[in-house]
């Protein structure tokens, strides 16, 4: 299983997810209560060697979550809602991957971290929906023995 | 005696996983060489020469040496149960607080970069050294910092490694 069909299948474990229709790669529609992750690669944060020559490398895998849903212009009660939905989302990553809960995609599954950051609205549109962001961070070790 | 020469590339240093510390776990006779310093990123042997400089009413200054104490920390050295000497060291210094034993293990040093690579490196042997633990715990993961001071009868020879194993053969006196 790949890290982003292992992420998606964790994703739709989540409390709220069945409030979405449909949940793509790379893609959201325009029509109100979907979803989409979008995939921004790997980077390795820190290498390092023991004495031994045994190597200890940290990535970072980074999505960006975009959601649709429905806003009408003005909308207080959807908006509200809406972020409710957004930092819940949040606060569920933060348990699952403090209680360990979460999928682990390394060699030291104890160390890892997932972590969903700054879920915003992102952009609102004339007719009634709004796409919200949430910047969804891998932290995992790889270690290479010598 | 002719000078040892390192089997390294010149013009390119030599790598520290080339200078390797195992503890022998096995027995005297038929040892088994387990390395340490497993997650460990910096660790080097201490030479202290003993030495001491004195200058004559002449003004010359004369210094003696002695042969040298050699001495090494290993530190954080975070538990890992695959690591097999740091598990005999716990049993030795946790479990049993055995001080008698400690200091009295069979060590190996293995300079990779020096002889002929992989079949004929040098190596010393130290019979009866002082393994001492300093600490157990940290902050996240459990370290156990260990200080080690060589000792004992020393033996050099030729160390071949072989599926990262080690083999030594003492020199011939």
């Amino acid at each position: 299983m790949t890290a982003l069909e292992k992420l998606k299948g964790w994703l739709a474990t989540y409390g709220g997810y069945n409030i979405l229709s449909e949940f793509y790669v790379d893609y959201t529609d325009k029509a109100p209560s979907n979803g989409g992750v979008f995939p921004s690669g790997l980077v390795e944060v820190q290498r390092s060697r023991d004495i031994l020559g045994n190597t200890t490398v940290t990535n970072q895998y980074n999505f960006g979550l975009d959601y649709v849903f429905e806003k009408p212009p003005g909308g207080d009660t959807e908006a509200t809602v809406n972020a409710d939905w957004v930092a819940d989302f949040q606060e569920w990553v933060q348990a699952q991957s403090v209680t360990g809960k979460a999928p682990t995609f390394g060699d030291e599954p104890r160390t890892e971290k997932i972590s969903a950051q700054n879920g915003m609205l992102y952009e609102a549109q004339e007719e009634g929906t709004a796409m919200y962001m949430v910047q969804l961070s891998v932290q995992f070790k790889k270690i290479f023995t010598r | 005696m002719a000078d040892l020469t390192f089997n390294t590339t010149g013009g390119v240093v030599a790598e520290r996983e080339l200078l390797i510390a195992y503890l022998n776990t096995g027995t005297s006779e038929t040892p088994v060489w387990s390395p340490i310093g497993k997650r460990v990123e910096d660790s080097s042997e201490e030479l202290d020469w003993g030495d001491e400089s004195k200058t004559d009413i002449f003004g010359n200054t004369y210094t003696t040496m002695k042969k040298p104490t050699l001495t090494q920390t290993f530190d954080p050295c975070e538990l890992d149960a695959s690591d097999v000497a740091q598990v005999k060291i716990w049993n030795m210094a946790i479990r049993d607080q055995d001080a008698a034993t400690l200091s009295a293990q069979d060590m190996l040093i293995v300079h990779c970069y020096a002889g002929t690579a992989t079949t004929a490196m040098f190596a010393e042997r130290y019979s009866s050294c002082a393994i001492k633990p300093t600490g157990l715990g940290g902050s996240s993961n459990i370290g156990m910092p260990i200080d080690i001071t060589y000792g004992g009868k020393r033996t050099v020879g030729t160390a071949a490694i072989a599926a990262g194993v080690p083999t030594f053969t003492a020199t011939a006196a």
